[in-house]
């Protein structure tokens, strides 16, 4: 619906009066904003762009290297300033695409770097360096996109830095030997702190979320792997995040997707969740089996929510998430059993019990909820 | 104030890699090494943009180094030689079809890491090499 039709039908429905619906048209009138000219001033801009690119590209080896080099500076410089200015002039929506921008340009420059003088550090050394000299520009950033990308990226690459200093490594895993929970409880610790003394700077909102969301992600993510672990969490973390890939990736999602699921339950419930999580895990730490404990009660109290909502969806995931720890403990609890055939016929049989009591339990409440 | 740590955050990026830029070219001035070199897999010699190369000590003159002694634990055992895309396909042919005597230069100067210079194919520049295919 156009301005013009919505301005008769407030009219007809004599909320706004026929002298205001005349001063809104005169005011619009004089707002018009002239879309040819920003259109052909797009197209322009696009087309110097994108032949500036295109020539660069294909002279890039001609290009001295010197050139180069210069050339990446003074463009970073002027992103820079420009950063800058629109900080100081208060243009929210310029600093914050500019400052992805100078980023975005950093990474550009650190690359370059490592081409013209053709270094091949690990992978993670890149990204540690410019996470580095990043994360301090972060907590201006009032939309939380910036830290949401940079801090897991920060993580990782500390996480391998540690990994590939043998002598850090080894400090850790001995403070591990000392307290299983040592190393988690004091990142955690240091968040919380970091989080705390955030509040006190109300404007940078972004790396507020992003830091919220990722303090909840690392617990989840310090649980699951405690729960899969014998407690030598950092170990174990920087041994699957090194060596399985594809194990961390696993459990990677499923923690992210668990976070999700606590942060959303949390705010529902308005609860201050930092200093429980971190006493959750100081006593885990100590206690081989809590975690599993842990795990499902998490799951429970998120099936829970959806049958108090009621929402079948959370129901179904949570069921799922049980399921397949609780799949886990039958492997381990059956063992070699499940490779004879009498066994696979009792495990069989158990496991059918067990889904047909948990759908007698759901229907049942479902049933009441609805009475 | 706040006007001024984000300029000094804004700042500090540029300065580090300055700081970076003025210390690889401090390497860049020490002599210049050649070091012999193979090809690590000659099936797969190529991934993406590099060439990835092994030392070999045996064929390498040591006499270049102070004292006549290869600095065998300064190097690293492996390395990659970054190419142009366009130069990336010869080299994959030359080296599958010939294997030729290879050798990295490199910036060299006592009690700093060596910097890859220049990848050397029958003892010329690998440009020339593979300009003329």
């Amino acid at each position: 619906m156009n301005l013009q039709k919505k301005l008769n039908s407030w009219e007809n429905e004599g909320i706004i009066t026929i002298y205001q619906k005349e001063r809104i048209e005169d005011f619009e009138k004089r707002n018009v904003i002239p879309y040819l000219f920003y259109g052909l001033l797009g197209v322009a801009l696009f087309c110097v762009g994108l032949g500036m690119i295109a020539l660069v590209a294909a002279n890039w080896e001609k290009i001295a290297p010197g050139v180069k080099l210069g050339a990446a500076l003074a463009l970073l410089s002027i992103c820079g300033l420009a950063v800058f200015e629109s900080f100081r002039r208060g243009k929210k929506g310029w600093f914050e695409a500019l400052l992805i921008l100078f980023e975005l340009m950093l990474l550009a420059f650190l690359g370059l770097i490592m081409q013209l003088y053709q270094l091949s550090p690990d992978s993670f050394s890149p990204m540690l360096l410019w996470s580095g000299l990043s994360l301090p520009l972060w907590f201006f950033a009032r939309r939380a996109v910036l830290p949401m990308v940079g801090l897991p990226i920060f993580f990782f690459a500390l996480v391998n830095y540690v990994y590939v200093h043998k002598t850090l490594l080894l400090l850790w895993q001995k403070a591990e030997e000392a307290w299983p929970a040592s190393v988690c409880v004091l990142l955690f610790l240091a968040e919380v702190l970091l989080f705390q003394l955030l509040a006190h700077f109300k404007k940078s909102n972004g790396m507020r979320c992003a830091l919220h969301f990722w303090l909840f992600f690392n617990a989840i993510l310090l649980i699951a792997s405690l729960d899969l672990s014998d407690g030598l969490i950092f170990s174990t973390l920087v041994s699957i995040l090194v060596t399985h890939n594809h194990l961390f990736i696993a459990l990677f999602s499923i923690s992210l997707l668990m976070t999700l699921l606590i942060v959303f339950l949390a705010k529902r419930w308005k609860i201050s969740y930092f200093w429980p999580v971190l006493s959750i895990l100081v006593v885990t730490g100590s206690v081989i089996h809590l975690p599993v404990v842990l795990s499902l009660v998490a799951l429970i109290v998120l099936a829970l929510e959806g049958y108090q909502k009621p929402n079948p969806w959370y129901i179904s995931l949570a069921m799922l998430f049980t399921a397949l720890r609780l799949l886990m403990f039958y492997c381990q609890i059956f063992g070699s059993l499940l490779l004879t055939g009498l066994g696979l016929l009792i495990a069989g049989v158990v496991l059918l019990l067990l889904i047909l009591s948990g759908q007698f339990i759901l229907k049942k409440l479902w049933n009441k909820n609805e009475k | 104030m706040r006007n001024k740590i984000l300029a000094f955050f804004l700042i500090l990026p540029i300065m580090v890699l300055g700081v970076i830029i003025f210390n690889l070219q401090r390497v860049r001035a020490g002599k210049i090494v050649s070091v012999a070199a193979v090809g690590f897999d000659p099936r797969d010699m190529l991934s993406g943009r590099y060439v990835y190369l092994r030392l070999d000590w045996d064929k390498t003159d040591c006499a270049q180094f102070p004292q006549r002694i290869c600095p065998k634990g300064v190097f690293t055992p492996t390395y990659r030689y970054y190419l142009p895309e366009v130069d990336a396909d010869k080299a994959q042919k030359l080296l599958d079809k010939e294997n030729p005597p290879m050798a990295l230069d490199f910036f060299y100067t006592p009690d700093e890491k060596p910097m890859l210079k220049n990848w050397r194919i029958n003892g010329k520049p690998w440009q020339e090499v593979l300009n003329q295919l």
